[in-house]
């Protein structure tokens, strides 16, 4: 009884997330990280066919759940549709990515902590407490990494990994 | 950006009379700060990531020393942030570094600032207790608001950046201009709110976000009757210029 209902609650998000879907046949899409990976089939560990760089625009060929076949120059495969985005983003912001934490070994460090600008009005403001605060927060943060998302995905099957 | 209060608004808002202080440049040392910030720029013309990153450093500032500090519990900061960091591997804009926190304060509300920064506070997390799905949605609306540029948009219309070359170099007049922005985001985040159009965007897109990633989709709506229920018991916590609970939860399909 429990792994029925376990199985309808997993269908009814599928199905909701596929209507939430705004891709059809025929649509554009766009990849928004760095490199993006297209795979052979509709699925996470499917094998490889092309990596995509940033910014690319992508042709809807065919959509199966959250999964979408694509098509962009020569290549075409499948790429999970919260990897890319319906609108184009800005070529501007390609150098605005951190180098890459595939290592997934992040932690204590905050990416991308308050810069002196903002650490300067703080103080300035006597907020020199909350400051303090906010790099708490900024360190507790860097302790959950990339690798530690993609187990939680994994182990809950949940993105890309349904 | 955005806050929310998710409209959520209840309570802490009436302690929001506060004004901001003056900002002086005492003390201020434009060499080292310009080893870290690059080009200002614009105004109307865009707000880059670099600048995105200080104001909505310095909005985060403001929104914990506003809000009781943060509450500094590791297990449900580390919970907050894994949730929420699952979330963003999806969001449209990969180039930023979200972080998540909790605020101590037992209002119930929500904020977030350009750049990343995204708090709860004790209150709304306890509220939504060990329902992951309902902290998503609620964790999905913030996002967007980021995603989405809301109070960056404020600040682009406002022109409050106008003619300040390079944020680094801040001349006292640039530093004026630079608190004036993180005060016109502030002011929206704590007093006026954002327009409904804008509350609803962001409703919409943090229940896609939560969804595609693979929560529940009527993680926020949930929410959001929870709030509307509380809410009754104590009408004088209504927020005048959010959109009411009953549209919001009406424009969110049951599910």
């Amino acid at each position: 009884m429990k792994k029925h209902a376990r199985f309808w609650l997993a269908a009814s998000v599928l199905l909701c997330a596929s209507a939430l879907l705004a891709y059809d046949v025929g649509d554009k899409a766009y990849t928004k990280k760095l490199e993006t990976t297209l795979l052979e089939e509709p699925k996470p560990f499917s094998s490889p066919v092309a990596k995509i760089g940033f910014a690319a625009e992508l042709n809807v060929e065919q959509v199966n759940g959250a999964w979408l076949l694509v098509t962009v120059g020569d290549n075409r495969g499948w790429v999970f549709a919260g990897n890319v985005a319906e609108k184009k983003p800005s070529g501007d912001h390609k150098t605005d990515f951190l180098p890459s934490s595939a290592s997934g070994t992040t932690a204590s460090i905050a990416a991308r902590p308050l810069d002196d600008v903002a650490k300067n009005y703080g103080e300035q403001k006597g907020l020199g407490e909350a400051k303090a605060d906010v790099e708490w927060v900024e360190r507790q943060s860097a302790q959950v990494n990339d690798a530690a998302v993609l187990a939680y995905l994994q182990a809950k099957k949940m993105g890309e990994y349904k | 950006m955005k806050r929310v209060r998710v409209a959520f608004a209840i309570l802490a808002l009436a302690a929001a009379g506060t004004c901001l202080a003056q900002f002086s440049l005492n003390g201020f040392d434009p060499f080292k700060a310009a080893k870290d910030v690059g080009s200002l720029v614009k105004g109307v013309a865009g707000i880059g990531l670099k600048e995105e990153n200080s104001i909505g450093g310095a909005v985060a500032i403001e929104i914990v020393a506003r809000f009781g500090g943060v509450w500094k519990d590791a297990a449900a900061t580390q919970r907050v942030n894994l949730i929420g960091k699952t979330l963003t591997r999806y969001c449209d804009r990969q180039e930023l570094n979200f972080k998540f926190g909790l605020l101590n304060s037992d209002s119930i509300n929500a904020f977030s600032a350009p750049g990343g920064y995204v708090f709860i506070t004790k209150g709304l997390y306890d509220l939504v207790g060990d329902n992951d799905d309902q902290l998503a949605g609620v964790l999905g609306h913030e996002i967007t608001h980021v995603t989405q540029r809301h109070a960056l948009k404020i600040i682009e219309r406002g022109d409050f950046l106008s003619g300040v070359s390079d944020l680094a170099a801040m001349k006292s007049d640039d530093f004026a201009k630079f608190s004036g922005a993180v005060n016109s985001v502030t002011t929206t985040l704590f007093e006026k709110g954002f327009d409904p159009k804008t509350e609803y965007a962001a409703d919409k897109g943090g229940r896609a976000l939560a969804a595609l990633t693979g929560y529940a989709p009527g993680g926020l709506r949930a929410t959001l009757i929870r709030l509307k229920m509380g809410r009754a018991n104590n009408p004088t916590a209504i927020f005048p210029t959010h959109p009411p609970l009953a549209k919001r939860i009406a424009r969110l399909p049951e599910e």
